[in-house]
């Protein structure tokens, strides 16, 4: 069990880069038609594993993130290094950040926000250095930033409810307890 | 002291090869590396797996949606029946006069459609990242899919194969398109023999219809006619339907006329397309220049 918990969690990254693909396949019904909503889903449930698993040695959620974006960007984009530099760095930003911060519910849904946001920021700003898209900020933070920082903070709330518990307790299993 | 030192060399270290990496795979390129064909395929192959009871579900919901509107639609089809039935022999004689005629031309070659193998494909997935119009279809160079084909469904077309692995391949979209991949088209005027030529240039996201340039100035365009693809270039297939006129505007030195597109095609909603291979063109040729020889 104790050298599983790692390779569990990496099969759930896994399984949220997927769905991530297939959600945005499907054309939800609630949806505005020139909405852009851009699922984070892998990238919230790490930021997850950053506050409530990682101990102050381990490297796990930065390990994971560098190979779930790794996929994300040779499966769904074209360019190779993007989400690779805004989810990796992104997740060290909250890592120092949750040195001095506890990990309860409001604390893990703030660093939702601003994580999802700080990445969805980053990556437009880095495609439209790349001249991937020309859309402007005014046209972006409408049609894009809010939806998707809504959209991927309601996912949040459901990973939050269905994972915390679990990755705390994992995380004393892995760690902890002596066996 | 030792240890930050380590640490932003290492940062370093990943920055300089991400900038890399970037700067590597923003060239085009239509054959991937080894290791992207891997994940495609390995990611590809879990997607169609997670996807079974996702789709299974959505086909429930769509089945009671489609329930309710059954009477009327069999009414209407079993019209369209009738009109089918004499269109299938309308064709059946044309398809046979237009044989007979390319006997007397000895004209073997032809541009149309039927003579195209297709590749019937599911999408798995769509691009996370909206910036990138491209989805994921479940074939790949295995089953005969190569870059640059054409991808259409039955309501026109809806782009082309961009990169293709062993078993899985990325279609780009028609409103992901740009200068670097035109479409030469053709506008099909009702009230006359001759067609408009000009090419499909882009796609305008504020009004969200494909930009359609004409080669020259041109009073005959007009709102409501059809688009289809020429067959120049040589990347497409003549005739696929593109789309329809909804607006035109001289451009901006009043040299050409431009026309704003809507696809035929609903590009949000992709579920089975079809994969257009023109391979069978040089094949014909060879034997034609074997015989002839």
């Amino acid at each position: 069990m104790k050298q599983m918990i790692p390779f569990l969690i990496a099969l759930i990254c896994l399984i949220l880069v997927i769905l991530e693909g297939t959600l945005a396949s499907l054309s939800l019904p609630f949806v505005k038609s020139d909405w852009m909503i851009v699922s984070h889903f892998a990238f919230v449930f790490l930021i997850y594993v950053t506050i409530f698993f990682e101990k102050d040695y381990t490297y796990y959620a930065i390990a994971l993130s560098v190979i779930v974006s790794l996929i994300i960007d040779v499966v769904y984009t074209d360019v190779i290094g993007v989400y690779i530099f805004a989810y990796t760095f992104t997740l060290y930003v909250i890592r120092v950040l949750m040195k001095v911060l506890q990990a309860n519910v409001i604390i893990a849904m703030l660093m939702t926000l601003l994580g999802v946001s700080a990445v969805d920021m980053v990556v437009s700003f880095l495609y439209q250095i790349l001249q991937i898209h020309q859309a402007g900020w005014d046209f972006y933070w409408v049609n894009r930033l809010v939806p998707t920082v809504i959209w991927n903070l309601l996912i949040g709330l459901l990973l939050y409810v269905i994972f915390a518990k679990r990755l705390s307790k994992w995380s004393t299993i892995k760690f902890d307890r002596a066996d | 002291m030792f240890d930050k030192k380590r640490r932003l060399f290492i940062i370093m270290i990943s920055l300089i090869i991400i900038v890399g990496l970037i700067g590597f795979t923003l060239r085009d390129r239509a054959n991937l590396t080894m290791v992207e064909d891997f994940v495609h395929d390995s990611v590809g192959w879990v997607q169609e797996i997670v996807n079974k009871p996702i789709a299974f579900t959505t086909g429930i919901v769509n089945n009671i949606k489609e329930v309710r509107n059954v009477y009327r639609e069999n009414q209407v089809l079993k019209s369209n029946l009738e009109e089918l039935r004499q269109l299938k022999y309308s064709n059946q004689e044309l398809t046979q006069e237009l044989e007979e005629l390319q006997e007397i031309l000895d004209k073997t070659e032809s541009d149309f459609l039927q003579n195209f193998d297709t590749i019937q494909a599911s999408v798995t997935a769509r691009s996370k990242d909206q910036w990138f119009k491209q989805v994921t279809i479940n074939k790949g160079t295995q089953d005969g899919v190569q870059p640059n084909m054409a991808v259409i469904t039955g309501s026109g077309m809806i782009g082309k194969v961009q990169t293709s692995s062993p078993f899985t391949s990325t279609v780009l979209l028609l409103n992901g398109f740009d200068r670097s991949n035109r479409i030469s088209v053709n506008v099909d005027l009702s009230d006359s023999d001759n067609d408009i030529s000009g090419f499909i240039v882009g796609y305008d996201e504020e009004r969200e219809l494909l930009v359609l340039e004409m080669n020259e100035s041109n009073s005959d365009v007009e709102e409501g006619q059809v688009v289809f693809s020429s067959g120049l270039g040589g990347m497409f297939p003549k005739g696929l339907e593109i789309g329809e006129i909804k607006e035109v505007q001289a451009d901006r030195y009043e040299l050409t006329t431009m026309a704003y597109v809507k696809p035929s095609a609903d590009l949000n909603d992709l579920n089975h397309v079809i994969v257009i291979d023109r391979a069978v063109i040089p094949v014909d040729a060879e034997q034609e220049g074997e015989e002839s020889s």
